[in-house]
């Protein structure tokens, strides 16, 4: 069994005592546990060299007194966000968000409550009907619009869900036939869901860098106005629509900035697309998890001591924005303990995702979880 | 990957291979094939008492006709001609032919659920009857044609001679037809007892209502065996009838002593030394006032008597524990087949630094007690003749200095009782001459375990005493020693585990299912039980060993204890769940010197936990007010 | 197959969302209301009382249920007769019933004597009924609420809510001693068997920190399951809930039940609405795979978070599913736990189950 192999050299990386057995015991049986169900599934592993493996070369990097330390972040502090957990998180989605919005704005259209929506026939129309005038538009990958799609197959239809942001004026027509075929020929969307995954800091999606927006949502504005100009009336979106943002996965920390940014763009965005703005996410972090000083001393010693700058130099271009140092902590120092099973993101601790050859004496970092690094 | 001595037994009898690879037949042999009354055990009703985990669920299981064919049909098996052989030696089987059809219906909270209908008792028990009665033919149908061993019309019900109009009640001749009317009483009855809101009395469905007596109209079920026709007697196994309400079993008791009845009739329950029902019944006749034991029904107790040294259930710990051990890949793959073999028995030996420690102070105790060079010796001596003669392989330098250093407290303590002698020399002659037996040197092992570290409980034998005669209890420990021998594989070392290792593994298991406790007072249960092998163990570590091994029970004079039972006082609640869940072991009217006491004794996995000794016998007398102030401090 | 459509997709506030709802539907005067809920120890016993009292005034009428056990914690018996107070000097229009959970033998019949209790209850004329689940022990919750809820569906006019108040923090300091019988919770013991093919059990157990003991002895009324699917809290305000309670259930997901881990079923923690929506889609799928070939049997077991187990209910009663649980016999508290007040914050969670506000629903 590759197992077994891997559970010895565990034992011996870790020096858990060969005569009574009892913490080998303990904990062969967690990690064989936590392996089947979350760990093995990440995307980055290949048969052969899971897990396990990569736990033992993760923690060989370190001096023998400072192993005990690593391996208990990875058993009491690290997040990890399996596939079927993330297929939670994008189901809750329209069930949980949109239907309470789309609720709320049919009722105000015939003057009734939110909650009374579905007494008459009358109401469930409305209900459907701004239900049909809203687009879902995926910001990347981690979207899972293909997912999403499924999840609610018969409830949304599929000209109204874009996989990406990046339409063509072919495509926006498509959209707007199909809109007035099914709701007339004035409709138009009325209000826009911009979907990703996840965010750490905020600054993916919106960050002002000496006066300028940039970002995602500063993307997509371009895009509405751009589209706007360009096909005028046959433009099937409303002037000032309503803007909601969701993310999957959320830290606290970025939906302060971000509700903190979205509120600067509202209030000084001259050119804006949109009338309202609403941020929402099906999971949002305990601002407890970032790591801290007061119960991480340990651990932060460590990503302190096992760091490669040569990680800093590679990324720098892309970090400098954010106005940080080092790589230490994860982009922009968010220093998170979170893994998502397709992919880690950079904001969490380099410690956990980072590969470097280690150059002019500097530590040779080794990843638990690999990151491919989209920025090089 | 899992553990298989982990899983829960009810889960192998999903797959009947997987289930026959590791039940035993021992509670068979044991407790029913030399019963004395052997011969009436399918004719008149039989009441099967045991304690948890004592395998009576395990054995009923295994006697289903279902599994009772398969075993016959696959006699290649070895393991199946051992269960085979159980069989013939009780009954069910005439050599290679079925002779028994049975079917076990565990009494669940449903059936107890009836009694709380608005209705008569005698209409409520009606409902049961019937209920019963037609899951029970339901069941030997099923059983019957179960993997497509025969079809339905390939049975014969064959009626009582005087069954008259009964036949119809039950639906007809045929199988086909007892089995829709067997159907259709089953939901009648089930629809009244599930309901959210129970009928009136007038409102019961008809077919609920309607006379049905297959146990008083079937007598025998014929079936083809090997191109011949075999008549089998049916069997019914009521499993857990002490969840009825008492008066409920009673009524149900009482209506399955009929003679009319031709079938098997057996009711499996437990019976708690501290229960009121148990308290209050000074034998076994009472238990049905107008009914007699051994005239209208038979009472099977399925644990040992306390007299018996606990052999029967070692050779069934034995037996399972080789059965489950072949289902560990890692070790199995390793021809490990022989469980006892995987746990060292060697006697552990202290190191040469603690062995001169020891000889040290057992110095220092002779000096102490001023015993003679010539004392002395003489002592040595007696201690070199019982090694000589004992069958122990136990017995090297480290114990033979303890038992030495034993034998010369008791010396001072004889003499010291004894008015001294104007013509004594220093060295008196003690009244009662001092003895080195096996008492002795179980005082001495206690003594090196708790000032030595030396591993007290090991071995087998030790882990199957320590169950409590419960084979589930067994084997969660036997498991956890499983677990390590594991790990040692997988570090490519031989996975036999040495006596310390094994003590610890098991203080280790027996600690978390101590802390595991979850049950009404768990936790002043817990504080309770560990406060009384402290004193225990006080007094198992005098120098003089008055106890021998050592004391791992209390015991309170038992009309006390019937006294406080019968109050509401909290210690009779926190003894009673103590006594229920295994944390003690009861044992009523218990006599010693010409008293009668109710022994507590503390469960195998306290003594494990607290390395008391598993031996029987030594307690500390207590009295009830003692108890209360103990508990009351907690 | 479901007759309720709505209930995919009905009405549901939490939060500060709840406290808006309740001020302003209650607030309108034609509406009058009945609240049965519980009387216990629990903190959350007074909750919904305590918003729904200023609001309604002397349109508020209550039941509220008194769970009594035998050898009951001193501390906690007190809490309890100090909610029984306030609940009383907040609502004068209420009644208290005392409900005893074990017969004199120890049998579980709490089920029964609730059922017999609201059913003997002399209907009254209002057009709001509230269940408070929060301070009610499966046991008594969900006998009440198939009660309650059949009388409010053969009323076209009158709206069923149930409310839940919710802290799984707070409910692993609640230490409960499970009795020694586990049974099929009164109500729901699932279909009548009326086929021949065998029946293929699929236990549901939700894990719930400190439910080791009980959910071993429901898993001994299993017998021969087909396959167990343990339930896990997710998304939920902790993201490490699941992975600790994959840790503590170690044993039981290794070896004691043998979980394939593609069996885990995660379900929201704080929305009931998912844990509804999963079970009825895994009813279904089991419905159309084994079609002709077995009988599928889903039990539930909602041991752990009051939310999930509304989710739960939901789903038994819409699909008439098994639900296995044990008794209390008594309650402790965790005294190596913070105290009951210092704990993180209270989600309170309203479902509209039943009412005219569905008249016009189409799925």
């Amino acid at each position: 069994m590759n197992d077994n192999m891997a559970l010895g050299l565990l034992a011996e990386i870790m020096n858990w005592k060969s005569d009574d057995g009892a913490t080998a015991t303990r904990e062969y049986g967690w990690l064989r546990l936590m392996s089947a169900v979350k760990y093995d599934g990440y995307s980055d592993f290949r048969a052969g060299a899971r897990f396990l493996e990569s736990l033992a070369t993760w923690l060989k990097q370190f001096e023998p007194t400072d192993r005990e330390a690593a391996y208990d972040f990875v058993k009491s502090r690290l997040v990890y966000i399996s596939l079927p957990e993330l297929l939670r998180l994008i189901e809750a989605f329209v069930p949980e968000f949109v239907t309470p919005a789309i609720r709320e704005v049919a009722a105000k259209e015939i003057g009734v409550k939110p909650y009374e929506i579905w007494r008459t026939v009358h109401g469930t129309a409305a209900f459907k009907r701004n239900l049909r005038k809203t687009l879902f538009v995926g910001m990347s990958d981690g979207s899972r619009i293909d997912i999403l799609r499924r999840a609610n197959a018969g409830r949304i239809s599929q000209e109204q869900v874009l996989p990406m942001m990046n339409i063509d004026g072919a495509k926006w027509e498509d959209l707007a036939d199909d809109l007035r075929k099914d709701e007339g020929q004035d409709a138009k969307f009325e209000r826009i869901f911009l979907i990703d995954d996840f965010t750490a800091s905020g600054t993916t999606f919106i960050r002002n860098v000496e006066g300028k927006w940039k970002g995602k949502l500063a993307r997509f504005n371009k895009l509405i106005k751009d589209a706007r100009k360009e096909l005028k009336d046959k433009f099937p979106i409303v002037e000032g629509y309503d803007l909601y943002i969701h993310h999957y996965i959320s830290s606290y920390q970025a939906r302060l900035n971000l509700l903190k940014r979205l509120d600067e763009a509202f209030q000084n965005w001259d050119d804006k697309s949109f009338g309202t703005v609403t941020l929402s996410e099906s999971l949002l972090l305990p601002e407890s998890l970032k790591l801290n000083a007061k119960s991480d001393a340990t651990m932060l010693a460590l990503c302190d001591t096992y760091y490669d700058h040569a990680l800093f130099e590679r990324l720098e271009r892309h970090c400098k924005e954010a106005g940080q140092v080092d790589m230490k902590l994860g982009y922009a120092d968010c220093a998170l303990p979170i893994v998502l099973d397709h992919n880690t993101p950079n904001n969490s601790i380099s410690l956990l995702w980072a590969e470097t050859g280690g150059e002019n004496g500097a530590h040779a970092m080794r990843p638990l979880f690999f990151r491919r690094d989209r920025h090089g | 990957m899992s553990n298989p001595f982990l899983r829960r037994a009810t889960e192998y009898i999903r797959d009947d291979s997987a289930f026959l690879a590791i039940v035993s037949p021992e509670p068979l042999t044991a407790f029913l094939a030399r019963h004395k009354k052997k011969d009436a055990l399918f004719d008149m009703p039989v009441r099967l008492i045991g304690t948890p985990g004592s395998g009576k669920t395990m054995m009923a299981t295994l006697v289903e006709y279902r599994l009772l064919e398969t075993i016959l049909r696959d006699q290649s098996n070895p393991n199946n001609r051992a269960l085979a052989e159980a069989l013939v030696q009780t009954g069910f089987t005439n050599g290679d032919i079925p002779r028994v059809v049975a079917v076990r219906l565990p009494m669940e909270s449903e059936y107890r659920d009836y009694w709380e209908l608005p209705f008569d008792p005698a209409v409520k028990t009606k409902l049961v009857m019937s209920l019963i009665q037609a899951r029970a033919v339901i069941g030997w149908l099923r059983n019957l044609t179960a993997n497509n061993r025969r079809a339905l019309d390939e049975v014969r019900i064959i009626a009582r001679d005087a069954a008259g109009a009964q036949i119809e009640q039950i639906g007809g001749m045929t199988a086909a037809d007892i089995l829709k009317r067997a159907r259709e009483v089953d939901r009648a009855v089930y629809s009244v007892g599930a309901s959210l809101l129970p009928p009136k009395p007038e409102q019961i469905p008809a077919a609920a209502q309607a006379p049905y007596q297959p146990f008083e109209t079937i007598r025998e079920i014929e079936i083809e065996w090997n191109g011949k026709p075999v008549k089998l007697q049916p069997l019914v196994i009521l499993d857990d009838v002490h969840t009825l309400h008492p008066e409920q079993l009673d009524l149900l008791f009482r209506a399955l002593t009929r003679r009319e009845m031709r079938i098997g009739r057996w009711l499996m329950m437990r019976l708690d030394a501290l229960s009121p029902a148990s308290v209050f019944q000074s034998d076994q006749q009472d238990a049905f006032p107008g009914l007699k034991a051994d005239r209208d029904y038979l009472d099977i107790s399925m644990q040992s008597q306390r007299g018996s040294d606990r052999k029967q259930f070692r050779r069934l710990a034995a037996d399972m524990s080789d059965r489950y051990l072949r289902l560990v890949p890692s070790l199995a793959n390793r021809r490990h087949t022989h469980f006892a073999r995987l746990l060292s028995g060697e006697p552990p030996s202290l190191t040469e630094g603690k062995l001169e420690e020891l000889r040290q102070q057992v110095a220092k105790d002779q000096r102490r007690l001023k015993v003679t060079p010539e004392r002395r010796a003489a002592i040595e001596e007696l201690v070199r003749s019982y090694v000589k003669g004992s069958h122990s392989t136990d017995v090297n330098e480290d114990v033979q200095l303890a038992m030495v250093r034993v034998l010369m407290y008791r010396y001072d303590v004889r003499v010291a009782a004894q008015t001294p002698s104007l013509f004594e020399a220093e060295d008196p002659e003690p009244k009662t001459p001092l003895k080195a037996d096996v008492d002795v040197a179980d005082a001495a092992r206690i003594y090196l375990t708790h000032r030595f570290d030396r591993p007290l409980h090991f071995g087998l034998d030790d882990i199957a005493n320590a169950s409590n005669e419960n084979a589930e209890q067994f084997l969660h420990m036997a498991g956890a020693l499983v677990d390590r021998m594991e790990t040692r594989a997988i570090r490519n070392l031989d996975p036999a585990l040495s006596p310390s290792q094994q003590q610890a593994a098991l203080i280790d298991k027996t600690g978390e299912m101590i802390a595991g406790w979850s049950f009404p007072f768990a936790r002043k249960v817990r504080e309770f039980v560990l406060h009384v092998a402290g004193e225990c163990l006080e007094e198992s570590l005098q120098p003089n060993a008055p106890l021998g091994a050592g004391a791992n029970a209390i015991a309170v004079p038992d009309a006390h204890m019937v006294e406080l039972l019968a109050s509401e006082h909290e210690l009779a609640q926190v003894l009673k769940y103590a006594q229920a869940y295994g944390a003690i072991v009861a044992v009523r009217k218990y006599g010693q010197g010409g008293k009668e006491w109710c022994l507590l004794e503390l469960a195998g996995p306290v003594c494990l936990n607290q390395r008391l000794t598993l031996k029987r016998g030594g307690f500390l007398e207590r009295r009830v007010e003692d108890l209360i102030s103990v508990v009351e401090a907690i | 197959m479901t007759s309720r459509p709505h209930w995919a997709n009905c009405i549901t506030h939490s939060d500060a969302k709840v406290d808006e709802f309740l001020a302003d539907y209650f607030a309108q005067p034609d509406r009058t209301c009945l609240l049965v809920g519980g009387a216990g120890f629990d903190p959350r016993a007074r909750m919904v009382a305590e918003r729904l009292a200023p609001v309604l005034g002397d349109r508020l009428r209550a039941m509220f249920i008194r769970e009594e056990r035998a050898n009951p914690n001193a501390d906690l018996t007190a809490s309890a007769n100090e909610t029984e107070a306030k609940l009383k000097a907040l609502i004068k229009n209420c009644e208290i019933t005392h409900v005893q959970i074990f017969a004199e033998d120890g049998a579980s019949v709490g089920g029964v004597r609730v059922s017999q209790a609201l059913r003997a209850m002399d209907w009254p004329d209002v057009t709001d009924v509230v269940l408070d689940l929060s301070a009610l022990s499966v046991g008594i919750g969900f006998p009440a609420a198939r009660v309650l809820l059949a009388q409010c569906e053969e009323r076209p006019d009158v709206n069923f809510h149930l409310m839940v108040v919710s802290n799984p923090e707070l409910d692993a300091q609640i230490v409960p001693e499970p009795s020694s019988t586990p049974a099929v919770v009164r109500g729901f013991s699932g279909p009548v068997e009326d086929s021949d093919l065998e029946v293929a059990k699929v236990w549901l157990p939700h894990l719930a920190p400190g439910k080791r003991a009980t959910l071993a002895k429901i898993h001994g009324l299993v017998e021969s399951d087909y396959k167990i699917c343990p339930v896990l809290p997710f998304p939920s305000r902790d993201p490490r809930r699941p992975d600790a309670l994959i840790s503590e259930y170690h044993n039981e997901l290794r070896n004691v039940w043998n979980v394939d881990q593609r069996d885990l079923i995660y379900v929201s923690e704080r929305n009931p609405l998912d844990a509804y929506r999963t079970f009825s889609t895994l009813k279904a799928r089991y419905d159309q795979t084994m079609e002709g070939i077995y009988r599928p049997q889903l039990i539930l077991s909602p041991v752990g978070s009051k939310v999930m187990a509304a989710g739960a209910l939901m789903a038994a009663i819409d699909h008439n599913l098994t639900v296995l649980h044990v008794e209390a016999v008594r309650y402790e508290l965790d005294s190596a736990a913070a105290p009951l007040e210092a704990t993180p914050a209270y989600m309170i969670v309203h479902v509209w189950l039943h009412g005219p506000i569905y008249a016009g629903y189409q799925a």
